[in-house]
């Protein structure tokens, strides 16, 4: 069963890393549909595995200096509150309560995905938090500063918070409202949130380890076997038409959370 | 501060130059240690020889973004290695608990020991210990991660970042409390 399960761990890392979103959403509903792994347990898995990825992105990111090392430092204050807030929840709450939520979310990382827009806007300096990165593609300096902090810190409490109450990343949320409200350029929003990503997880992490909801027999192998794809993905994601491959994640994402909401009430 | 104030590439020199070639040629008024750089030296809380400095980095500390923009540098460097160190002894650790419990032909283990049982477990070679030290490590990266940031910061003397690092680190102690308790 080890076995199957890094299989799984390696495609839905390799599938998150090709289309740029987090194995998280996928990884739980799999985790229990396919191996009766109990919610909590599968959250587990699954936050230890979103450490693993944030670590090894976050490590890339910061080395190309990418990530807003000093922005992430503040909005970091909110994730882990969201995250330590999350986190004690999860312990209490029922599972068909958390696989309510979880569809919930689902429905919400769907909608997202199709409809708030991704498209790069002309950086600007603000005076406020002001950096810059070196374009990957252009080689350019690209100098910017943040609007609307609040606005992050907000979003930032509540990615955490569904992080650790649900064991997913939850750049869903953040990067949409780093690009959108505070301005930033999407690379450099994908990175900072992706950095902030495995403090947040940590948080949450801890909780659900002691209260032993984090099995090696099931950990484990998910996050060796994300952590890999996840480097084979990040490789192949260039190469391929990722169009077709979107529409398929959004169709499973539509279905598990048809079934974690049909669960959640009927039991 | 006038111009001077990007570090890194001039504008019409090709990118990432002059991290390959550290001993960039200065005009010599630029190797003088003015009076910006000893300010800049005095506020990182340490002693730097600017001529050293110069000839190092082929650049001059001039400006207040400038000395921001290297201590981000210098805190990225820090993050950095701390996370790929933690990502390879918790790699390393879990495959050697795979690797010996596959020797042993046993199931892994469902139930997590607390660390120091764990850490008794894999002095006694045995493969639960590596697999709970692993995720321990795997777990621990990020926070060690914020750990390297805060001392950084300490020692840059940038109390405000000081601060904020230091109220993350609060927040994921108070977690790990909670879950003991």
């Amino acid at each position: 069963m080890e076995l199957l399960i890094f299989g799984l761990g390696l495609l839905v890392g390799g599938l998150g890393a090709m289309l740029g979103i987090g194995g998280g959403v996928l990884l739980v509903p799999l985790l229990m549909g396919v191996f009766g792994v109990p919610i909590k347990v599968a959250i587990g898995a699954s936050i230890v595995s979103v450490i693993a990825t944030s670590s090894a992105a976050g490590a890339v990111y910061v080395g190309g200096g990418m990530s807003h090392t000093r922005l992430s430092m503040v909005l970091e204050i909110a994730t882990t509150l969201g995250a330590l807030a999350g986190g004690i929840t999860a312990v209490f709450l029922s599972p068909r309560l958390l696989q309510g939520i979880f569809g919930l979310i689902l429905g919400y990382v769907v909608y997202s995905m199709r409809h708030l827009p991704r498209d790069e806007r002309i950086a600007q300096t603000t005076g406020v938090l002001d950096t810059a990165y070196t374009d990957p593609v252009s080689g350019a300096e690209v100098r910017y500063g943040v609007r609307s902090l609040p606005a992050g810190m907000g979003a930032s409490f509540i990615a955490g918070n569904i992080s650790g109450l649900l064991g997913i990343g939850g750049g869903i949320i953040k990067v949409p409202i780093m690009t959108l409200l505070m301005g930033m350029p999407l690379r450099a929003a994908i990175a900072t949130s992706n950095f902030m990503i495995g403090i947040t997880a940590a948080t949450s992490a801890v909780i659900y380890y002691q209260h032993g909801y984090v099995d090696p027999r099931i950990a484990i192998p998910t996050a060796l076997g994300v952590l890999i794809g996840a480097q084979v993905g990040s490789r192949l994601g260039g190469r391929f038409r990722t169009a077709t491959l979107k529409t398929l994640f959004q169709g499973l994402l539509v279905i598990f959370a048809l079934q974690m909401l049909f669960q959640a009430v009927i039991g | 501060m006038t111009e001077q104030q990007h570090e890194g590439p001039t504008p019409n020199s090709p990118p990432k130059q002059d991290a390959a070639k550290p001993m960039m040629v200065l005009p010599l008024e630029a190797r003088q240690p003015s009076a910006d750089q000893a300010q800049a030296g005095q506020r990182a809380g340490v002693t730097v020889n600017s001529a050293v400095l110069d000839m190092v980095t082929g650049r001059r500390v001039v400006a207040d973004e400038a000395h921001i923009q290297a201590e981000t540098r210098d805190l990225n460097h820090v993050v950095h290695k701390v996370l790929i160190a933690g990502l390879a002894v918790s790699m390393l650790l879990m495959l050697t608990g795979v690797g010996l419990d596959l020797l042993y032909h046993r199931e892994l283990p469902t139930v997590i020991p607390s660390p120091t049982e764990a850490l008794r477990r894999a002095l006694a070679l045995r493969p639960s210990g590596f697999l709970a030290l692993g995720l321990l490590t795997l777990i621990g990266t990020p926070i060690l991660r914020v750990v390297g940031s805060l001392i950084a910061f300490v020692i840059e003397r940038d109390w405000r970042y000081a601060a904020i690092t230091a109220i993350v680190l609060t927040v994921t102690i108070i977690s790990i409390a909670f879950g003991a308790g």
